[in-house]
Parts: structure tokens; C-alpha cells; sequence
């Protein structure tokens, strides 16, 4: 092996420090009335809220109403928030359980009305992908090759059981160490360990096709 | 973690970087001689990737100000105090005949006690009243109440004594 595999999360930490600082100050403000300090904290985290969210939900508009609620849910009770975690924990953690709730929600419609939903699900999937963003690039082939595996992303993520989608969300797309992901899904750090090793175990499995040639890393 | 980390957990540490550095550094030795444990690696770096390109794509369109207004809007929103229906108390009617109905249905269990005990005395001590033999669960007595009529059958309880259950006519005699 000539070059480290690995442990990106470690040259993030420096910088995370000075952040939850920043955080906390935001927090005290939004705390004290200062709308200014909460446009901040929505600033800095939604787009992450966002990916977050479409980690779990199926498209965009039940992302964009997850990240809503949760923000939301942050202005109505960020005066209990006592600052013994990281603020982007207890939002992840919000979002999280908004999302979940989300696709419970929408699962139990589905399960009354079956028909009207699969038809929907379908022009989602199969589609042109007009529910997913779309990825603005100057090479078409690049684009395509983009937009399907963000598909078959999507499509992977959404056969995992909601644990298993959670911790893997959390880690890959928003770096979450063992400790944070432990905290914002309130299990022990053990759970969160064989967790992420069985749905990563699954997601290989399902991404074979795309990972096992040069498809994930072609930009 | 309390118990000893398999190698799996010890090589998903290793590539999350939740390792302490003297068994990082024991991890990098070991997978350099260990294809398996490098081309598991390089699968996770692949779904890493993959999942972080696709992510920033989910992200790269989002209308920032659009959503922003959508939560104020959201959260400035004056809060309407749900309205409870009004509870209707119940609708009460006068029944003609009401009051005596209760009365006889008072009567009625009056008469009913009263045949229970009339039953349990005669049941009871058994050997002192040398009863018919009777199939239990058959109807052992027409009863005449007065108003009402009924009948008085004998069961078989749980833990087979006798039990006596008496049956009380809706019909009550004498009333519409």
C-alpha cells in the first residue's frame, strides 16, 4: 500500500474546535432574542441539514419540510438547550428524528393508499430525476454519470433499515465521529460501530457495479 | 469498548480515524501486508466518495433565502389556540314510564337476590336436602316473581361447585 487509506475525520478536528466555540456564542444569542444569531446557525448548517435529510427522506421537497421542521423545532426550544453537547449534534440529532418521523409518516399513507403513492414513487425513481437536484455540469457524460449514481445512492440508501441509513448518513456525508453519531442517535458507541460496519456491508453490496470500476472517483 | 476490538472493528476504526495512535500505527503495519484489508479499504473510500459527491450535489441547488423565509414565516406565525369543540352535555330526554321502569327494574333485582339466596340455602349443606339429581347446566326451576318470571339454572363454576344463575324476564308484567 503506498498511500494511507483512511482517517480523514482527524485533520477536520482542529477546526471543529474553534467552530463549537462559535456555535456556542451563536447559540447564546439566538438564546437572548438575536434573530441575526439564529440566520447564522441556519447558514452554517443547513445545506449539511439538508444532505443530511435527503440522506433519509426519498426527495427533495421532503428534505427541504424535514430541514424546515427541524430548524423550526430549534427557534421554539433552543432555550433548553444547555450547551452540554454541540449544537450540531443536538441539530443532527433533530433532523434526524424529523426525517425518520418523515419517512414513518409517508410510509404509513403509503400503506392506505397504495396505489395513488406507487405511482408517484415511480415517476421519483424512474423518472428523469426531476426530484433530485440537478447537477449542473459541463461534461454531459460526467453529468450522467453523476446523476446515476446519486440515483442508485439514493436507491441503496432507501432499502437500508432507518438505523442503519441514519449512521451511515451521519458518517459519510457529514463526518460525524463514533462519540457525536452516539450522541445525536442516542445509542452506545458500540451500536453505532456495528451499525455503520453492516450498512456499509450493504451499501458495497448494492453499489457494486459503480464501485468497483472508477465510477465514484471519476471527478 | 470493554471487550477486545475483532479486526473488522479495528480496521473500520483505523479508516474512521477513532483509533488511539499506537494502534493506528499497528493497523497501518498490519494491512500493508494484508491485500484483504486493503481493498476493503479502498471499497469503503469508494462509498465515502461516492457518497459525499452525491450529497454536495443534493445541496448545490438548494434556494438558501427561499427556505429561510419559509421557517420565518413559520416561526413568526401567531399562534392559534387550537379550539376544543364545545362539549354538549348529554341530550336527556324525558321517557314516559321512566321512573317506573326503574322502580321495576329495582323490583327485578330484588327478586333476583332474593332467588339466589333461596337457591344457596337449598343447596347448601347437600347432604341435608337430598336434592334430584339434576344435569348441571340444565334448567332446574321455573320461577314466578310476581311481575316478572324467570327461570333458575344450575352451572358447573370453574372449580366445579354449583352455582346457581337465575334468569329474569325483560318482560315485565303489567308494564307497556
Amino acid at each position: 500500500m503506498n498511500q494511507p487509506l483512511s482517517n480523514a475525520s482527524k485533520s477536520e478536528e482542529a477546526s471543529e474546535g474553534s467552530s463549537k466555540k462559535g456555535d456556542h456564542d451563536l447559540v447564546q444569542r439566538v438564546q437572548a432574542g438575536d434573530s441575526a444569531a439564529f440566520r447564522a446557525l441556519y447558514d452554517k448548517y443547513h445545506r449539511r441539514a439538508f444532505a443530511v435529510a435527503m440522506g433519509v427522506v426519498k426527495n427533495e421537497d421532503d428534505a427541504l419540510d424535514a430541514v424546515q421542521n427541524a430548524f423550526v423545532k430549534v427557534h421554539k426550544n433552543i432555550h433548553k438547550f444547555q450547551g452540554s453537547s454541540s449544537f450540531y449534534t443536538w441539530l443532527y440529532r433533530i433532523v434526524m428524528n424529523v426525517s425518520i418521523d418523515h419517512v414513518r409518516r409517508i410510509s404509513r399513507r403509503k400503506s392506505l393508499d397504495f396505489d395513488e403513492r406507487t405511482l408517484h414513487e415511480e415517476s421519483e425513481v424512474a423518472g428523469d430525476g426531476a426530484l433530485m437536484p440537478h447537477v449542473t455540469d459541463a461534461n454531459p457524460g460526467k453529468a450522467a454519470l453523476r446523476s446515476e449514481l446519486g440515483k442508485a445512492i439514493q436507491a441503496a440508501l432507501g432499502e437500508l433499515p432507518e438505523h442503519h441509513r441514519a449512521v451511515i448518513v451521519l458518517r459519510e456525508i457529514e463526518g460525524m465521529s463514533y462519540e457525536e453519531m452516539a450522541e445525536a442517535l442516542d445509542v452506545p458507541k458500540g451500536t453505532v460501530m456495528s451499525r455503520l460496519f453492516h450498512a456499509r456491508k450493504k451499501m458495497q453490496a448494492a453499489l457494486a457495479p459503480y464501485l468497483s470500476g472508477e465510477a465514484a472517483s471519476e471527478d | 469498548m470493554e471487550r477486545g476490538k475483532t479486526e473488522d472493528e479495528k480496521l473500520q476504526m483505523f479508516f474512521d480515524g477513532e483509533l488511539a495512535p499506537e494502534e493506528e500505527a499497528a493497523v497501518r503495519r498490519s494491512i500493508e501486508s494484508s491485500p484483504d484489508g486493503t481493498a476493503q479499504l479502498r471499497e469503503w473510500e469508494q462509498l465515502r466518495d461516492a457518497m459525499k459527491t452525491v450529497s454536495a450535489d443534493w445541496a448545490g441547488e438548494l434556494d438558501s433565502d427561499a427556505l429561510f423565509a419559509r421557517i420565518e414565516a413559520e416561526i413568526s406565525a401567531p399562534v392559534v389556540p387550537i379550539e376544543q369543540p364545545k362539549q354538549e352535555p348529554p341530550a336527556l330526554r324525558v321517557v314516559p314510564g321512566g321512573r317506573e321502569r326503574r322502580v321495576w327494574g329495582g323490583v327485578a333485582t330484588g327478586f333476583a337476590a332474593a332467588a339466589a339466596i333461596f337457591l344457596a340455602v337449598m343447596a347448601w349443606p347437600e347432604s341435608h336436602l337430598d336434592p334430584a339429581p339434576v344435569t348441571r347446566g340444565s334448567e332446574v326451576l321455573e320461577a314466578d316473581f310476581g311481575s316478572n318470571t324467570g327461570t333458575i339454572f344450575e352451572v358447573e363454576g370453574g372449580a366445579g361447585e354449583s352455582l346457581a344463575v337465575v334468569w329474569i324476564d325483560d318482560e315485565e308484567v303489567g308494564l307497556p
